[in-house]
């Protein structure tokens, strides 16, 4: 046994040392300097509150009672840690994206922000933490009580009181600091990070003393642990999973957990190193659970506290240090978990009940005239107050009945009836405030008359009976075998009770409700977190708030400073230089949001709508809104029609214009192609007539050769003129051409008729292949015959082979006429496939041959007057091979 | 093979590996698979039940270690929107 004196003074040394801890940790944040407090370990300590006294304490109590049944406490934690990409990243996300203050603001924001849910699930968290604060309060006495020896209890009443005064002033000291900054503490952050590693370090020094230092050895602690002890044989039933089960809620629901896991997150990511590093805590500190529990039961008197082995192990062995050790480790988990609770519940009862109480009753009209920071603040130090008042007074009246594992149980059972509002909040877009509220109700409502109201029977009478009988008498409704239905363990049977008809009234109300338009909203951007942008979600408010309001709002709410710092850069991003920004629906959305951060997305909400005019949003104005912008939509679409067609008559413009612009250049180019045709033969002609002008005594000889060459010439030059007006009228299209029926075979024989003359003269050879008899085509005989004429006259005069010949035939094809003239010449190349088609372009090479390289054109334009053309077959072999073709109107008889 | 669409495969592997670990740690620990390792056997001394308790919970932790470091390379930082890649190793 040691001094009370001493232990009150390690305690109360260890408590300053928190506070140095948490006051020099806040100063340095306040500065900007928290590098390692943004670290995952200091992340994954925090968690770790989740191990409270009743861990360090009576987990060993329930292992000597129950054997392995005290894993299940951790193994639920485990698994939802191992699976945290499931439904904490989500939660994380969501609480970071909307700036989530507390479980209950989770809820009621995805509510449609119903201030009725929220206030519901803050009772239910009030009522459920208060047995569970009150539990720390009787481990730390009873600790106290075991290790100064004291054991009247005299002194019990008044221990209890200063830890619950003690809790309360460090938590209003470092846990009402400030009210904003998304309810991040990080002074009490740090502290409990320290506290975790107190914890866990003093149960490994007990058990490795319970291993070494009082059993011998891990082999002699095993020869000790019997199938019996661990109840090995009845522990995996319904109780096993059952447990595994609430843990897992509690991890996820207790209000403490949200606060750490969720509000208090600085970074996503740190999720996933907790997620590794949490259970790796647990299992640490359940692994030297047996370990005591085995060495307390062989070598303690009967009839040991079995929740006190870890205390009294070591005072047993006459080791003071390590029982001091142990006791500041009970200590440290019962004083972090009752700060973190005390500061999640005061902001949820500060936030969910003072807030909309005040924004009620104020009449002063848009709650821009008192300060709401102050009654922030003064309503959260009296929450917690009153919060650890209220444990006191459960301690004070329960008196240490029960094992402390039970009280944990019950709250956990309690706090689990959020769960399916919190899970089917998250996944299910369909899930509606009527239906969250009325499953939450309805099973808080089994779990109190099943579990908690019995909880008291060893307290009254009164409830003994009720619980035995059940009310009125009445068998059936018995609240540990309700309807009759034979579940031994009251815990599972309260549990199997109250989730089925929570779970069963979620969905059915859910389905038979309407959501409002908030909530479908709201549903949305919960359910999809991970679709959405960060960005604004679109706001359903009227715009013609007062941005003046607004800011004294913020002011009131955010403090001056940060609300002034708010306000210009939003403007600033609204491209506004100086002065408030423009109240649009962005603007409401962000300022709620910022404003949620520190009162609830219930309150925040309330508070922008009173300014903002809007109070509530009706499904016709949200119509409205709807019309307005299928208006907006409808306009742009026309606008962006208009502006297509534009587009499109300018592309049409520019094509015309580049056509344009290839014609004039073609014009340009035909009048110097034909100044310079013109050219040539009249520079012999001038040159000749000068010889003849200026030459006396050129003989007539001569002068008969030079006259012979004039005439030449100017016939050359009369057959060009004759040719250009020729194409020139072709072109102009004036002409009025009369296609009458027209045998294309007597055309063709009269023009090989005309060349044969030429031909002969140049030694080409004419083969005449198979032609086709009897075909009509609608034509101009002579023209038809020019056509000829003038393709055969190229052949001719381009051939310069050797054995010159030139092969005509002409067949019907597709309905066509086809007429095909090749040469075995030097044939055409490919890239002048389209330049001998165009005036004067002769190909490549062929310049001196003398023609005035208007033939082809020439023909192609009659030819197209007939509705036929003329091609340059380049794959037919070697040589120039022409096809002409004209439509066949018929053949005649055969 | 470093190709984006393997990356973009590996990663899905990662997140689909830890989706279907609670599950496997449910049918590990919850009867009835759990009650094949009650027996009054020992294994170098050790109940075989407490092994079994124990290995699994190890293998879980290690399990989500292992899978910790690619899952939060690809969760969105501070700065929002931008994933990289997974990196090969």
């Amino acid at each position: 046994m040691l001094s009370a004196n001493l232990i009150l003074v390690v305690s109360v040394s260890y408590v300053a040392l928190l506070f140095v801890v948490a006051f020099v940790v806040d100063r340095r944040a306040q500065r900007g300097r928290i590098g390692w407090l943004q670290s995952p370990l200091v992340y994954t300590l925090s968690i770790s509150i989740y191990c409270t006294s009743w861990t360090f304490y009576g987990a060993v109590g329930s292992a000597a009672r129950s054997g392995l049944e005290f894993a299940t406490i951790y193994l639920g934690p485990t698994l939802v840690f191992v699976g945290w990409w499931w439904l904490l990243r989500k939660l994380v996300r969501i609480g970071r994206v909307h700036r989530i203050t507390s479980i209950a603001d989770l809820i009621s924001s995805r509510f449609g922000k119903s201030p009725t849910l929220a206030v519901f699930v803050t009772l239910i968290a009030v009522i459920a933490t208060t047995p569970y604060i009150a539990l720390q309060l009787q481990s730390v006495t009873l600790s106290f009580r075991v290790i100064t020896g004291d054991t009247d209890g005299t002194s019990e009443g008044m221990t209890a009181f200063w830890v619950a005064a003690g809790m309360a002033l460090f938590t209003i000291l470092f846990g009402t600091r400030n009210v904003t900054a998304n309810e991040r503490h990080h002074g009490v952050v740090a502290a409990i990070a320290v506290e975790a590693l107190v914890k866990l370090f003093a149960l490994i020094a007990v058990g490795l003393f319970a291993i070494y230092g009082i059993s011998e050895g891990l082999s002699d602690v095993f020869t000790r642990v019997s199938p019996e002890l661990l109840h090995a044989s009845d522990v995996f039933d319904s109780r096993w999973v059952a447990l595994t089960f609430l843990s897992a809620t509690a991890i996820i629901c207790l209000p403490r957990q949200f606060q750490v896991t969720v509000v208090e997150n600085i970074d996503e990511k740190h999720l996933a190193t907790a997620s590794w590093m949490f259970p790796l805590y647990l299992v640490l500190i359940s692994i030297f659970v047996l370990p005591i529990a085995v060495a307390g039961l062989a070598h303690l008197p009967a009839g040991s506290n079995p929740d006190m082995f870890v205390l009294t192990l070591p005072l047993s062995a006459g080791e003071g240090g390590l029982a001091t050790f142990a006791f500041i480790g009970g200590f440290s988990s019962a004083t972090s978990m009752v700060i973190v609770a005390a500061i999640a519940l005061s902001t949820m009862v500060s936030n969910h009940i003072v807030m909309p109480v005040a924004l009620k009753t104020s009449h002063s009209g848009h709650y821009t005239s008192g300060d709401v920071r102050r009654l922030l603040l003064i309503s959260r130090r009296v929450s917690i107050a009153a919060i650890l008042f209220l444990g006191f007074l459960y301690f004070r009246l329960t008196d240490g009945s029960d094992g402390l594992a039970s009280i944990g149980l019950i709250a956990f059972a309690g706090i689990a009836q959020v769960l399916p509002g919190v899970v089917g909040g998250v996944t299910w877009r369909g899930a509606t405030r009527y239906g969250a509220l009325s499953g939450v109700v309805a099973g808080f409502a089994i779990w109190a008359y099943m579990l908690l109201v019995p909880s008291f029977r060893t307290e009254f009478a009164a409830i003994s009976f009720f619980v035995e009988a059940g009310p009125w008498g009445l068998a059936a409704l018995r609240p540990q075998a309700f309807l009759g239905i034979d579940i031994p363990d009251p815990l599972v049977h309260a549990l199997f009770w109250s989730l089925a008809v929570n779970v069963t009234l979620f969905i059915a109300v859910s389905l038979a409700t309407r959501p409002t338009p908030l909530e479908r909203l709201q549903g949305a951007l919960f359910v999809d977190v991970f679709r959405t942008r960060a960005g604004e979600p679109p706001g359903v408010i009227h715009r013609a708030a007062p941005a003046e309001d607004l800011f004294v709002l913020a002011q009131r709410i955010l403090g001056s400073e940060p609300a002034r710092i708010f306000f210009e850069d939003f403007a600033r991003a609204q491209g506004i230089r100086a002065g408030l920004p423009v109240v649009d629906d962005a603007f409401i959305a962000r300022l709620e949001r910022e404003l949620g951060g520190t009162v609830g997305a219930a309150s925040a909400h309330a508070m922008v709508s009173q300014i903002a005019g809007g109070g509530t949003i009706s499904l016709t104005e949200l119509m409205n809104i709807a019309d307005e912008t299928a208006q907006i939509l409808e306009y742009s679409q026309q606008l962006a029609e208009k502006s297509a067609e534009l587009e499109s008559t300018a592309r049409q413009l520019r094509e015309a214009n580049a056509k344009l612009q290839k014609l004039a250049a073609q014009k340009d180019d035909f009048l110097s192609q034909v100044s310079h045709e013109l050219r040539t033969p009249m520079t012999s002609l001038r040159s000749f007539s000068e010889i003849l002008l200026e030459t006396p005594d050129v003989t007539s000889e001569q002068a008969q050769r030079f006259l012979a060459i004039i005439n030449l010439e100017c016939l050359r030059l009369t057959t060009l003129l004759d040719e250009i007006l020729d194409l020139s009228f072709l072109e102009s299209g004036k002409v009025d051409w009369k296609l009458v029926p027209v045998d294309p075979e007597a055309a063709l024989n009269r023009a090989l008729e005309s060349i044969s003359v030429l031909a002969a003269r140049n030694g080409v050879r004419i083969e005449a292949g198979e032609r086709e008899a009897d075909v009509t085509v609608m034509a101009d005989f002579g023209r038809l015959t020019q056509v000829f004429l003038n393709i055969l006259n190229n052949s001719v005069k381009y051939n310069t082979s050797r054995a010159p010949v030139i092969e005509v035939r002409s067949t019907c094809r597709d309905g066509d006429y086809v007429v095909s003239i090749g040469d075995n010449g030097p044939g055409i190349a490919e890239t002048d496939n389209e330049t001998i088609f165009s005036k004067f372009g002769r190909g490549s090479g062929r310049q001196e041959a003398g023609s005035s390289g208007l033939g082809l054109p020439i023909s192609r334009e009659i030819l197209r007057k007939f509705n036929g053309d003329v091609l340059l077959r380049t794959d037919a072999g070697p040589g120039a091979h022409f096809e002409i073709r004209i439509p066949a109107t018929s053949r005649l008889a055969a | 093979m470093t190709g984006v669409r393997d990356s973009g495969l590996r990663r899905r592997k990662y997140r689909d590996a830890a989706l279907v670990l609670p599950f496997a740690g449910v049918f590990l620990l919850m009867p009835p698979f759990i009650r094949i390792f009650v027996s009054e056997g020992n294994v170098a001394g050790i109940p075989t039940i407490i092994l079994y308790l124990f290995g699994v919970w190890f293998a879980l932790i290690l399990c989500a270690w292992l899978l910790a470091r690619p899952l939060r390379d690809v969760m969105p930082g501070e700065a929002e929107g931008s994933e990289p890649e997974i990196q090969e190793g």
